[in-house]
């Protein structure tokens, strides 16, 4: 397989296009509770994918993971319908009816993708080459049981792809709330619903915290911002052993911080006299370097630019 | 030798349309545009290199055109031969290399009681869906990764359009569908999706049956999935429990192949040779189809 470092991280980054959780429009204070939870999981999510990892994305809360990657992280995404090298959502105009992800939606492909169909794409899903998947799930059991694709007498949704996904062996990640709407617990000690896979869970990220399935059973390696120990308790239909040096990693609250933090640091530096003569050497620089280009060398680059234009051959 | 003669020249007859049909088709390689007759064509070339009834067999399979090309569906499906029963192989995932025409114009003879093999049912009214409208599908095999919702209320089954969210996303909705699935009017397998890709592959390339991991432990594998409902509600039909057998320590099921008398494909251009090239995704089903059919129907109307 072809790897290539040299990608620009633009075109490896989704848009999307129900929630706008961009950096820059990320208002965190008008957020509802419920997406400050999917918010905090799929932030968490991110950390776990590595550089060059081929990954496969469940629909729902993991289609928002690539997002939040760290920037030294790109990544081969991989859809079952068959592309390695799933790219960032189509800009309007753009959208092309024969490209289209697993969920069905259009998509881009990045450069330097493949297409294959879709036996191919499976065969290389069952043989292990994906890295990782991250999926959705209605129950998890503590044996690493999941359940996601039928509710007998309310609804079916078809098991697609999930299924092979499950099975394959491969690196599997469980994102979902922690409870269901009915504030009951979703992690259970043998799930009540039929299963889509058996033992192929290997971690289970929540708003609440996150948890490691073992051969012995749950262990609880982190909790998440404000949570505490017995609130997952309470919520969790199961028994866990709790991991010795269990840390409190701050997702959300990190955030906040950095963004006070930032503001402090602006409000000291322009107080300061130090940094009024820094802006101004600045200034100075930048209109140097301006003043430098005269008129006329920007006139002959333009010349330049037209006639090499002119020169090249047309397309047809 | 003269008997030999005779033939080249039959041949040579025969090559001059093919050699026509070629250069309008296929790209030439460089500096061989503009030549006129081809080289083994001469009977000075035959006698010197080759037996002349080996390449008189070689014309006879160049000039062997098994592929037709009609100018619509309706004839094409005409040439099929369809009949009552049939396995029907589709293409396409979602609305991309959905064979539509093709689907619109089996619905429009007539045909009864026919299984249906593919990822997923078309929409409402539209593509396989029309087929559904009217009653022409008994059994559908399919791993649908679409949402359904269904209630019952006060005896009667009604099917909610619920999942807001995802109403845009989804394209591949099929309400219709649910409605047939939940009355007992239809017959509904659903396979995994990897080993439903797997099964038609391996009908195209002859393996009886295979063994793969994914559903072991699953209702797949116990056999508990529903086909078919009565009219009250409860289940008439199961699937089949799946034989087992352990490889290095792990379980895997036992899959049967799918093949079927139908395929019927979209592409994106094909040629009278019956070489087919698809475009971007719309690749995904479409190529195991057309394998693991006996008679293939391509689309290539773009």
């Amino acid at each position: 397989m072809l790897l290539s470092n040299t990608m620009p991280k633009k075109e490896l980054k989704f848009c999307n296009q129900r929630y706008e959780f961009d950096d820059k429009e990320m208002d965190l204070s008008n957020l509802k509770e419920r997406h400050k939870s999917r918010f905090r999981i799929v932030k968490r999510a991110a950390q776990e994918l590595k550089d060059n990892m081929v990954v496969n994305l469940g629909i729902g809360i993991p289609t928002l993971v690539p997002n939040f990657l760290p920037n030294n992280v790109k990544l081969w995404l991989q859809s079952e319908n068959g592309i390695l090298g799933v790219g960032r959502y189509p800009y309007p105009g753009e959208e092309d009816p024969d490209l289209i992800n697993a969920g069905k939606e259009t998509c881009t492909a990045v450069k330097g993708a493949s297409i294959f169909s879709s036996s191919q794409s499976f065969g290389m899903i069952r043989g292990g080459h994906v890295h990782c998947s991250i999926l959705g799930a209605m129950q998890v059991s503590s044996t690493g049981d999941i359940a996601n694709w039928i509710v007998p007498g309310q609804f079916v949704k078809g098991m697609g792809g999930a299924m092979d996904l499950v099975s394959s062996g491969s690196h599997v990640i469980v994102t979902m709330e922690h409870t269901d709407k009915n504030e009951q617990p979703k992690i259970l000690e043998k799930c009540t619903l039929p299963l889509t896979g058996m033992q192929c869970v290997k971690r289970i990220i929540t708003d609440l915290c996150v948890f490691d399935i073992k051969p012995d059973g749950l262990h609880l390696i982190e909790l998440l911002d404000n949570a505490t120990l017995e609130d997952v308790k309470a919520k969790t239909g199961c028994k866990f052993e709790i991991k010795s040096d269990l840390k409190n990693v701050k997702v959300l609250i990190a955030s906040y911080f950095v963004l006070f933090s930032i503001l402090v640091l602006f409000f000291f530096f322009c107080d300061s006299g130090n940094a009024k003569e820094y802006l101004s050497q600045y200034n100075e620089k930048v209109s140097t370097r301006s003043k430098n280009i005269s008129f006329s060398q920007i006139q002959t680059f333009v010349e330049f630019h037209q006639n090499n234009t002119k020169q090249l051959p047309s397309i047809k | 030798m003269e008997k030999a003669s005779k033939t080249v020249h039959k041949t040579n007859q025969q090559n001059r349309v093919i050699k026509k049909l070629l250069l309008k088709t296929c790209l030439w390689p460089k500096g061989e545009e503009k030549k006129n007759s081809i080289e083994y064509e001469t009977k000075a070339n035959i006698s010197r290199n080759v037996p002349y009834w080996l390449l008189a067999n070689q014309y006879k399979l160049r000039s062997h055109f098994s592929t037709k090309v009609l100018a619509t569906c309706d004839e094409a499906i005409k040439a099929s031969k369809i009949k009552n029963g049939d396995t029907l192989l589709a293409g396409g995932f979602g609305v991309s290399g959905s064979p539509i025409g093709l689907a619109h114009a089996i619905a429009n003879t007539g045909v009864r009681d026919l299984t249906v093999v593919s990822n997923n049912c078309g929409l409402d009214k539209w593509g396989l869906g029309m087929l559904l409208n009217r009653k022409q599908i008994k059994r559908m095999m399919s791993s649908l990764r679409i949402f359904f919702f269904f209630k019952k209320k006060g005896g009667k089954v009604i099917v909610a359009n619920v999942f807001m969210e995802y109403k845009q996303l989804y394209v591949g909705e099929n309400k219709e569908f649910a409605r047939q699935y939940l009355s007992g009017e239809l017959e509904v397998e659903f396979v995994p999706q990897g080993t439903l890709a797997e099964r038609l592959r391996a009908g195209g390339a002859g393996i009886p049956a295979f063994y793969t991991p994914t559903g072991v432990g699953t209702w797949i594998h116990t056999g508990k999935v529903p086909i078919k409902y009565d009219s009250k509600g409860e289940v008439e039909i199961y699937s089949t429990h799946k034989e087992t057998r352990d490889f290095n320590g792990r379980t895997y099921l036992l899959e049967e192949a799918i093949t079927g008398a139908v395929g019927i494909v979209k592409c994106h251009q094909a040629d009278p040779f019956g070489n087919c090239t698809f475009r971007g995704t719309a690749r995904n089903f479409n190529p195991e189809c057309a394998q693991a059919a006996q008679f293939t129907i391509v689309d290539a109307k773009n």
